[in-house]
């Protein structure tokens, strides 16, 4: 019971991150979906279906945040990159300011709960 | 023996399937989008094609979820961008196909949008038909209110009418707050309570 709560609990943190997770991975330049997901698992831990990225991905676009285009690859399959659009930046820093002020203030009150357990 | 290409473009088919109603160059943009990412993905997994596909369409997730993503989303979109009762109506039924939750909104929005348009062709009918149009009290007797459209009731005389020709502005400002509130339900229902996360 406890294990199924604990995994309820994960599952809704890590999806109510990954909007954040997305447009902060998309910081630093384009990416297309593989290179988006591969990003995702080994910076930020956070394990999706990969094709259920792409409707997010298509949402964010739809609200602004994210621009996209076609890439012909040298080699292999043309890819559909997408790139933050300036609003995209402001709210990925938004997001960013508020997640950081909030986690480091949950630190400060998790410090006892861990103390205790070790 | 289904060769992995024939696979992929059968699951491409239930995703296609699935997008029913979404602009046709939107659904090959997606589909090309999605095929790109199988293939890509095909090939670097170990082992031949003939036995990874499975696991790359597998680990890819349901046909059928990743098509109701995309269209929940078009669904907002849609009635965002008319905001007419007609839109909101079309979007919230393909709603109610998919999921229960879908269905009692479009039903309670069914009822929110016909109890607007009763009170606007109230409003609308007065000027045309005073006597056949109006709100009623049945008198002590029965104790009974009634709104009456069209005059297809007839009065015995012992009704009294309440509202007069107040009812020309009380039945637009109500009809068009009822209309308004119900747009209001159903985008805030289409954006809260849709599938939306992965």
């Amino acid at each position: 019971m406890a294990t199924e709560l604990e995994d309820k609990w994960e599952v809704q943190l890590r999806k109510g991150c990954l909007e954040l997770a997305i447009l902060a991975s998309l910081w630093k330049g384009r990416l297309y979906g593989l290179e988006l997901l591969r990003a995702l698992e080994t910076e930020s831990d956070l394990v999706i279906t990969e094709g259920t990225v792409y409707p997010l991905l298509s949402r964010l676009r739809n609200e602004g945040l994210l621009d996209s285009e076609w890439v012909e690859a040298e080699l292999g399959h043309p890819r559909k990159y997408y790139r933050l659009t300036s609003a995209g930046r402001k709210k990925a820093l938004m997001m960013a300011r508020i997640w950081s002020r909030f986690s480091a203030k949950l630190d400060d009150l998790l410090k006892p709960l861990l103390k205790e357990e070790r | 023996m289904t060769t992995p290409d024939q696979k992929i473009e059968t699951y491409l088919k239930r995703v296609r399937n699935g997008l029913r109603g979404l602009p046709a160059e939107e659904v090959s943009d997606i589909l090309n989008e999605l095929r790109t990412h199988i293939m890509e993905r095909l090939e670097l997994a170990p082992g031949p094609p003939e036995s990874a596909v499975d696991t790359v369409l597998q680990s890819f997730g349901r046909a059928e979820k990743i098509a109701a993503l995309y269209v929940s989303e078009s669904l907002v979109l849609r009635a965002e961008s008319s905001r007419t009762p007609g839109t909101v109506l079309r979007s919230l039924f393909y709603w109610s196909t998919l999921s229960i939750v879908g269905f009692f909104v479009f039903c309670i929005c069914l009822i929110g949008y016909s109890f607007g348009i009763c009170f606007f062709l109230a409003a609308i009918m007065k000027p045309f038909h005073p006597q056949g149009v109006g709100l009623w009290y049945q008198g002590p007797d029965t104790g009974h209110f009634s709104l009456h459209v069209g005059g297809f009731a007839p009065h015995t005389g012992e009704e009294r009418e309440l509202l007069g020709w107040w009812l020309v502005p009380i039945g637009c400002s109500l009809g068009g707050g009822t209309i308004l509130l119900t747009t209001q339900f159903a985008l805030w229902s289409l954006r809260r309570l849709r599938p939306s996360k992965p």
